[in-house]
């Protein structure tokens, strides 16, 4: 290659380098100088900012459409930090109008973000009286403006255990999930926190016009705007009125009551009991309420359906009933004499009836609930044989609800044995605790609802659920749940089940049963009492029922702590629930009937009171 | 050395300071209104140091060790681009970084090195082949290949930088007209047809040139009917993509058709420029960029930040800067006596000059949106590292330039 063509290659790299160089220049001194004073207006007057358009958090319904938590508008107030950090005057107070300590919003908010001119969150949810104060003292607060944001709002303060609560994310959710900010939302427990993808929504943005301070304007034009996607909404199988009856069933009580629809799984009932008020994690909450809800000794937060083992005491029998004459090891006419003990080796068990029940068969074991009987059926079944029968019902494991830290519970196996206690650390005398769901063996509430569906069902076990569809609000489509469409059947022999659903009629309807309190032709329930002893105090409660036997729809499980006996403190709860979703379901023309006389009589009260007015 | 030559990588080393400077300036103004404080500073100083030691060490090993190992360093960069597709993690989009610990890398920084390595080698080491067909395929491939796992990841930005640095080294090295005709008439076609006055002009212009310097007439008809197959093809292929495929490529080409994203970006970036006027409004002062109205000022849009402190006389020392760096580079490519060096030195000044016009002509709205950091002043680790190290190159030729 030639110089001279080398030359021309250097200068062209050169020309055409400078050219675009000179454009640039150009271009700058007509934005800079030429332009200037056109474009530092608009700086000044560049008014207009992101704003965030939050998305309202789907609502959650019950059953038949009624609302159990919703959205309320509330106030946030919001200051620039850089504004406000110019002014100690002002901060003094702001702090004062919104009740709060002016060191802490100065030294939590402000100090660290001191530098910016972005919007803080000084204090969400402001009460009305702090909304009035504050009002009154934003002309000498420069930088301080409040936005409407909408606030979680439970109408009825229903299954707050169930359905969880909602609270600033911490810096781990920020991190976790897409789309969530500091300061944003996000469900923490229960279904708020398992559907939060489908409750939350997006986020939506407008272009908003504001003054120096920052302060929103009103501005005719159009403005860029994308609007938020409101969460979807959660169409649950909890019944509302039901859950009314079990929360108020339960109060100054510990305890849960938790019901399905036998047919298909879904929850219709889910109270825990102390419970708390969900609202308070809505806004603000206040260092007496987090203190209550953390320290008070009977675990309000705690949900006892799905998070509470313990001993399921006598309702464990039917397992072991069914176990037994499916595997062949007792004949439906098998029976024994209970002289009120059973010693084996050299421990003797007592049975709960001191004088004993006498001559005992299949049917009565359940009815009359002789531990005798069921001492022997254990050591008969053997450690294999115990575990098959609860693991038949899926006890020992979560049940799948959709919950959140949902407890396995305890169905002991001959490896739980060794591995507890060592190979040779155990003795079958063991099992004669477990066979009376005592000693190892431990179950939740949830788990003996489904178990006692199971039984209504025929053996076949369903798996437990809350959520039967999603709907979205904007594209107007429900998501049903996918229900299988046959479930496989019960690897139990068919008339181990008849003969527990035998048994357990006869607990209500026999003449020595340990529910006969319940018996009722509307309702025609069928159920099982358990007293599970309780080294911490007196004896926990259990009924678990299902009803009408003839034609199963709910079945309950009720625990009630330290309620000494199934019969006298959970079988009257679990029954009021049962008779509730039956009579509603089976009698409506009568139920309908009987409320609106009730509404006439209110009215007929109502009416001179209003005139005295 | 002699005295001149010291003297003018003085100013080439001056103007790199001088660029480092503005963007601490920079990165220390953005930090001052976040919540994160002195983040972006201090990361960028960090950067910095580690990137100057990077730099030291290239200068210091011959630059023959490079020409030696360029191919293999270019496997390694292909594979490590393979990698990131199948672990990487994956930012705004594209799946490009690795993550380290709480360190973020982009292998295409890299890969961007390592081509302009294998390429100045495979130029350099057959000089009298440069008028053959087989040399421009090999070089072609050699570009292609990691310009395509950058366009899956998909960063545009990064890949538009390998034409570029193709076309600039085929050009220096001398290849045929023929060659660099063929690269340009095609974009140049598919970039005019929707316009067909247009289309004529650029078609004569190019044919012209194309007659004057490829001479035979068949490639020169081969030439022109490339140019005519990608004009009508482009506005077919145009009709049969989906609405919202044709919509992603008009807010690319024109972002004010999205006015909450890119054309939100331009005019506030507009308005902090022109706001500055001659003197700008001072250190950490800029309302448009305290404001949070600027959106990226330490990243993409740094060059708007500082010119709305600084005002024009800071913005025209940034472009001065980059100018002495321009002509300061080209003299080291012009002076270098072996191929490789010469090579290796306009690439460097191809890879980063380009990198930086498509940055300020985006800023000042001349150009798309297209996300390339401003080299040297936008803050970044990878971009820091990479053009550091593309220094080191630089550097490295001016002071071996003897060598044959």
């Amino acid at each position: 290659m030639s110089d001279r063509n080398e030359l021309l290659r250097e200068w062209s790299f050169y020309v055409v380098g400078s050219l675009i160089f000179l454009l640039l220049i150009y271009r700058l001194a007509d934005l800079q100088i030429v332009r200037r004073t056109e474009y530092q207006s608009k700086s000044e007057e560049n008014r207009i900012r992101f704003v965030e358009i939050p998305a309202p958090r789907g609502i959650i319904r019950d059953r038949n459409g009624a609302l159990l938590v919703s959205n309320r508008p509330s106030y946030t107030c919001y200051g620039v930090p850089r504004d406000l950090w110019k002014d100690s005057i002002a901060v003094e107070k702001l702090g004062s109008a919104l009740a709060g300590d002016p060191a802490e919003i100065r030294d939590k908010i402000l100090r660290p973000n001191r530098t910016t001119y972005r919007p803080q969150r000084m204090r969400r949810d402001l009460p009305q009286t702090v909304l009035a104060r504050f009002e009154e003292m934003r002309d000498q607060i420069p930088g301080t403006y409040l936005e409407i944001e909408p606030k979680r709002f439970h109408p009825d303060k229903l299954a707050p255990h169930a359905i969880g609560y909602v609270a600033e994310a911490s810096e781990e959710e920020v991190e976790k999930y897409e789309g969530i900010e500091q300061g944003d939302l996000i469900g923490k427990r229960g279904l708020e926190k398992i559907y939060d993808t489908e409750l939350r929504g997006k986020k939506g943005n407008r272009l908003s016009v504001v003054d120096v301070h920052g302060q929103e304007v009103e501005f005719g034009g159009s403005l860029g705007r994308i609007e938020a996607i409101p969460g979807k909404e959660l169409w649950t199988t909890l019944d509302r009125e039901a859950q009314i009856l079990a929360e108020s069933l339960l109060v100054d009580k510990i305890g849960a009551i938790v019901a399905m629809d036998t047919r298909t799984g879904g929850v219709v009932c889910f109270a825990s009991s102390p419970s708390y008020d969900p609202d308070w994690f809505a806004g603000s909450i206040s260092t007496d309420q987090w203190k209550y809800l953390m320290e008070n000794s009977d675990k309000p937060m705690l949900n006892r359906v799905t998070q509470t083992m313990y001993p399921p005491g006598s309702t464990i029998k039917p397992a072991m009933l069914i176990e037994g004459l499916t595997s062949g090891v007792i004949s439906p006419s098998w029976s024994v004499s209970c002289p009120g003990s059973f010693t084996y080796g050299n421990r003797t068990f007592k049975c709960w009836k001191k004088g004993g029940h006498g001559h005992i068969d299949c049917i009565q074991s359940l009815g009359q609930s002789c531990d005798v009987f069921y001492y022997k059926l254990g050591l008969q079944l053997g450690a294999d044989g115990i575990y098959r029968a609860l693991k038949r019902f899926h006890l020992g494991q979560p049940t799948g609800v959709d919950q959140t830290s949902e407890a396995a519970g305890i169905a002991p196996s001959k490896l739980y044995y060794d591995k507890r206690y060592g190979p040779n650390g155990w003795s079958t005398g063991f099992l004669v605790s477990v066979s009376i769901g005592q000693g190892e063996m431990l179950a939740t509430p949830m788990q003996m609802c489904a178990f006692t569906a199971a039984i209504a069902s025929d053996g076949v076990w369903k798996e437990p659920y809350l959520v039967e569809g999603i709907f979205d609000p904007s594209t107007r489509v429900l998501e049903k749940r996918a229900i299988p469409d046959s479930l496989p059947p019960s690897d139990a022999w068919p008339q181990a089940i008849e003969m527990a659903q035998l048994g357990m009629r006869e607990v209500v309807w026999g003449a020595a049963g340990t529910a006969r309190s319940q018996k009722n032709d509307s309702t025609r329930i069928a159920g099982k009492t358990g007293t599970a002893q309780n080294a911490h105090g007196d004896d926990h409660g259990w009924f678990i029922g299902y009803g009408p036997y003839d034609d199963p729809r709910y079945s309950v499980c009720c625990l009630v702590e330290f309620g000494k006996s199934g019969s006298g403190a959970a079988a009257p709860l679990a029954g009021a629930v049962l008779k509730n979703l039956i009579i509603r379901e089976l009698y409506p023309e009568a139920v309908k009937k009987k409320e609106e006389e009730q509404e006439e009589r209110a009215d007929s009260l109502a009416l001179p009171e209003v005139a005295a007015r | 050395m002699s005295r001149k030559g010291m003297f003018s990588d003085l100013w080439l080393v001056l103007a790199v300071l001088a660029l480092l400077a503005v963007g601490l300036l920079s990165n220390y103004s953005t930090s001052y209104g976040e919540n994160t404080g002195l983040f972006h500073f201090q990361r960028q100083l960090f950067w910095i140091g580690m990137g100057t030691g990077i730099a030291l060490v290239i200068l210091s090993v011959p630059l023959r060790f490079f020409e030696m190992t360029a191919y293999i360093f270019y496997g390694l960069s292909v594979l490590s681009l393979i990698l990131v597709l199948a672990i990487g993690a994956t930012h705004k989009g594209a799946t490009s970084w690795f993550e380290i610990g709480s360190v973020q890398l982009q292998p295409s920084e890299f890969a961007k090195i390592a081509t302009l390595l294998a390429l100045a080698r495979l130029l350099a080491e057959h000089p009298k082949d440069l008028d053959r067909f087989w040399l421009f395929a090999t070089a072609c491939v050699i570009t292609v290949v990691p310009m395509g796992l950058i366009l899956v990841q998909p960063d545009l930005g990064t890949a538009l930088i390998y034409p570029v640095l193709l076309f600039v080294m085929l050009l220096w090295a001398g290849v045929a007209p023929l060659y660099l005709l063929l690269m340009v008439m095609p974009v140049a076609a598919v970039l005019t047809s929707w316009s067909v006055p247009l289309h004529v002009i650029t078609l004569l212009v190019f044919g012209a040139i194309a007659f004057f310097t490829v001479r035979r007439i068949p490639f020169v008809g081969g030439l022109v009917g490339l140019f005519l197959f990608f004009g009508t093809i482009t506005p077919k292929l145009w009709s049969k993509l989906e609405p919202h495929q044709q919509r992603r490529i008009t807010t690319f080409l024109n972002p004010e058709a999205d006015p909450l994203g890119a054309a939100y970006q331009l005019i506030q970036s507009k308005i902090a420029i022109g706001s500055g006027g001659i003197t700008g409004k001072g250190f950490l002062n800029g309302t448009q960029t305290q404001l949070q109205f600027l959106p990226e000022g330490h990243n993409d849009f740094v060059f708007a930040a500082f010119a709305e402190e600084w005002g024009f006389i800071g913005a025209v020392v940034v472009v001065l800067a980059f100018l002495t760096f321009y002509y300061r580079g080209v003299a080291v490519a012009t002076k270098c006596h072996a191929s490789f060096h010469s090579l290796v030195a306009i690439g460097v000044v191809g890879t980063i000059i380009f990198q930086a016009l498509t940055n300020l002509l985006m800023t000042v709205g001349l150009m798309p949106v297209t996300g390339l950091p401003l080299p040297l002043v936008s803050y970044g680790g990878s971009s820091m590292l990479a053009s550091l190290a593309l220094l080191g190159l630089l550097f490295s030729a001016a002071l071996r330039w003897r060598q044959y």
